[in-house]
């Protein structure tokens, strides 16, 4: 964790000087809005994981004489198969559809797209799959 | 039912989460809110660019139509919101459901208030002054900035109730839920400081 951190917290430092030279010397703010929130984009990052990994055990990544079944273990909760992504992602293209067309259509994606949220974020809360 | 071991039918140990790993759910949600930020940074360089290409003159004309108390009090609502969700967040790492609703509750009134006051801004806009989404340059870059903010706070609202929904769901509180409030917290601070800049730019700089 700590080298991830620290390799985009080294990227930050890189943007932001780049950003304050084309900031000073172009005097263009579209681009410059653009460097300084691209710095945001990786302190954002590096800070977040170097501040997590002072709260975490210290990884493999971190040492140097570490093997690979170090890293072995849980890495987190995946569904192992669901249905409602695609619920969701085919209301949610039959809905900009509806943008497109006409909002008519709307009628018959948002029920799609309703079934498929509430699915995906129910689906460990209701029926077969209950776990919570 | 398969001979192989999913997740949904052994223990998923959301409850003891080993703790030499960080949550993969928060890891996703700031790497994601990282590449909303890019989305924004081209919303802000099309601000930019279509006021340097219509010139200042005209764009301060058509910023003079803006209603700064207003709007100043709308923003406060919004980043005192932000504070609210943290109680609730600091409710969800004690377990103590009762005050994440309450807190959470609070916030979407408050982040309702504010769509609300944006919806009540953008009819002034359109009613009295004439600026709407294809009245002119300036209307355009207004609407879309602000109204992309509008559609990611809406979003925020839509995942507050969503939280809240499974609190009432579930059995018992557990590790997952307060996950679920801690990244949902992240993204409302995320808006709430991507206003602040809008804000800083389309309002005060104009």
């Amino acid at each position: 964790m700590k080298i991830q951190g620290k390799m985009f917290i080294w990227l930050s430092v890189f943007i932001l000087a780049v950003a304050v030279v084309y900031g000073y010397w172009s005097k263009e703010p579209a681009g410059t809005t653009a460097l300084f929130l691209a710095f945001g984009l990786a302190i954002m990052i590096g800070f977040y994981l170097a501040f997590t990994a002072r709260r975490v055990d210290a990884g493999a990544q971190d040492d140097m004489e570490a093997d690979v079944a170090d890293e072995a273990g849980e890495v987190g909760f995946f569904s192992p198969h669901s249905w409602q992504p695609l619920s969701l992602a085919v209301g949610g293209a039959l809905a900009f559809l509806g943008i497109a067309v006409g909002w008519w259509v709307m009628y018959f994606s948002a029920p799609i797209l309703m079934v498929g949220l509430f699915g995906w974020v129910f689906e460990y809360y209701r029926g077969e799959n209950r776990t919570q | 039912m398969s001979v192989v071991a999913t997740a949904t039918t052994v223990e998923t140990g959301h409850a003891h989460p080993s703790v030499n790993r960080p949550n993969l759910t928060s890891v996703g949600t700031i790497i994601w809110l990282s590449s909303e930020l890019m989305f924004f940074a081209a919303l802000f360089a099309m601000y930019f660019t279509l006021r340097s290409v219509t010139g200042p003159d005209f764009w301060s004309e058509k910023a003079d139509a803006l209603n700064i108390p207003f709007s100043a009090t709308n923003t406060t609502i919004l980043v005192l919101s932000s504070l609210t969700c943290q109680l609730g967040v600091f409710a969800a790492e004690r377990g103590d459901v009762k005050k994440l609703r309450m807190w959470f509750i609070v916030t979407f009134v408050m982040g309702a208030i504010f769509i609300g006051g944006q919806v009540f801004e953008y009819t002034e806009l359109v009613k009295h002054e004439g600026i709407s989404l294809s009245s002119d340059p300036y209307g355009s870059a207004f609407y879309l900035t602000t109204g992309f903010h509008g559609l990611h706070v809406t979003g925020g609202l839509i995942a507050f109730l969503l939280v809240l929904g499974r609190t009432y769901a579930a059995r018992r509180f557990t590790h997952e839920q307060a996950t679920a409030a801690i990244v949902v917290s992240y993204y409302w601070h995320f808006v709430d400081v991507v206003w602040i800049g809008l804000f800083a730019t389309i309002y005060l700089i104009k």
